[in-house]
């Protein structure tokens, strides 16, 4: 896969997290 | 148009509507989008010297529109009009180059622009000697000792200065849309993010204060001016979904007409779980009333206006932002390195360093056809910044046309082709 395709996705999937969710991939702080 | 429907899934999310505790009363945060009444809308019933329409007022971004804002170079003024005929209606340029290029603020007669003049204030961060000569001639750029943000003493009076002097020379040399003093700090709860907070805040009332807003009757430069809140922050700094809505709410506070965002080691060559996280970022700054504006992200300023958040991009060099950081680039004798100048190729979504073998082979397998320069060659000289301009202006308006879900997919699917271009 073409390098910027992956950071692309990324950053649209950053996007998509709600305000009160954490990104994919990311641990729940407690 | 899409070549694979596997990389559009989740495409189709839909954004929260969560409310931030210390917004501003006058806002509607609820309101989408779509039906919240843009920034501008001042500027439709202002009145103009000569009769001019809202819309040649309506320069800068506003929330529910993004812009492309091209950051122009030295020497690059001759762009202007380039770029205009594109579409861009705002313009950025680094305030302390007016010194020794003072044409990069110049406007084209027949159009009215939109102008930033970057402070540039995270170059206080530098030590003395490494800081341009133009730089240090500013009010605020002769610190014989570089600014720590967590260490460095400031007075009442010395803070007032650093936070109002970049404004009144942003204004005083023709910008419409005004940044607040800023430097690269930590996370909310240190010192050094305390004060980028005061920094920003006394700065903003200064502007509303002297009524800047508005420009003085029969003014040269009659667009109504904005002032934005500057966060300059590492990426590793928005790693925390804690501290990233922290400083989310911190800045969007501050009332200011949009925030400006500069995130160090953010841009292409970051790890994904960076960028997740800066996405996360942009996300919440987004809830918010205000335009917010990416500085410096590198080729990911595409996918960010595809997603209906500005972005502004160096022309074929200052792609993107970095920490100061000491002046190491020499060559081998012993003197500083010129400029890196970057010849970017549209069709394989990368920049090359101008003179490189890997610019050379990517124009000879992938001709381009900006039309500035040999198709199978990179382009050289004044060409440079040329192809640069016409290739981010066309491809900024590609990113910008329809709705967010074909945007996405125009990228990742140029992405695609990029891929099997590049073989």
């Amino acid at each position: 896969m073409h390098t910027s395709i992956a950071k692309y996705q990324a950053l649209f999937e950053g996007l998509d997290v709600l305000s009160d969710d954490i990104a994919p991939g990311e641990q729940a702080e407690l | 148009m899409f070549p694979s429907g596997k990389v559009c899934a989740g495409l189709g999310r839909k954004r929260s509507t969560f409310r931030i505790g210390l917004a501003p009363a006058e806002h509607d945060w609820a309101a989408p989008n779509s039906v919240r009444p843009p920034l501008g809308g001042r500027f439709e019933t202002m009145k103009t010297v000569d009769g001019a329409s809202g819309d040649d007022l309506d320069l800068h971004p506003r929330a529910d529109r993004a812009m492309c804002l091209p950051r122009l170079g030295y020497g690059q003024q001759g762009l202007v009009q380039l770029l205009v005929a594109r579409g861009v209606r705002t313009t950025v340029a680094p305030l302390y180059y007016m010194g020794h290029n003072p044409e990069l603020s110049l406007v084209p007669i027949r159009h009215r622009m939109g102008s930033v003049l970057d402070p540039c204030t995270q170059i206080r961060q530098k030590p003395w000697v490494e800081r341009a000569e133009s730089f240090r001639a500013l009010p605020f750029g002769n610190d014989p000792e570089p600014y720590h943000p967590d260490r460095s003493r400031l007075t009442d009076q010395q803070l007032l200065a650093l936070a109002t002097s970049p404004i009144d020379a942003e204004r005083g040399r023709g910008g419409t849309l005004l940044l607040t003093t800023f430097h690269v700090a930590g996370a909310i709860g240190t010192r050094g993010r305390d004060v980028e907070l005061l920094l920003a805040e006394t700065g903003i009332k200064h502007f509303r204060q002297q009524k800047m807003a508005e420009p003085p009757p029969m003014a040269a430069v009659d667009v109504p001016r904005v002032i934005y809140a500057t966060v300059a922050v590492r990426m590793s700094d928005l790693m925390s979904p804690t501290a990233r809505l922290r400083l989310v709410d911190a800045y969007l506070a501050l009332g200011a007409d949009g925030v400006w965002v500069k995130i160090s080691g953010f841009h292409e060559k970051a790890a994904p779980a960076g960028i997740r996280a800066v996405g996360a970022f942009f996300a919440a700054l987004r809830e918010g009333p205000v335009p917010i504006v990416s500085c410096g992200a590198g080729q990911l300023h595409l996918a960010l206006l595809a997603d209906e958040i500005s972005a502004s991009i160096g022309v074929a060099e200052s792609e993107r932002f970095v920490v100061p950081a000491t002046w190491k680039k020499k060559a081998k004798d012993g003197k500083r390195k010129g400029r890196t100048r970057m010849a970017y190729h549209p069709r394989l979504h990368c920049s090359f360093r101008v003179g490189s073998e890997n610019a050379r082979k990517a124009f000879r397998q992938a001709p381009c056809d900006c039309g500035a320069h040999a198709a199978t060659k990179p382009p050289t000289g004044l060409l440079v910044a040329e192809h640069a301009a016409i290739l981010r202006a066309d491809q900024a308006r590609d990113a910008l046309g329809g709705d967010t879900e074909e945007r996405r997919e125009w990228v990742l699917g140029s992405a695609v082709k990029a891929s099997l271009d590049s073989g």
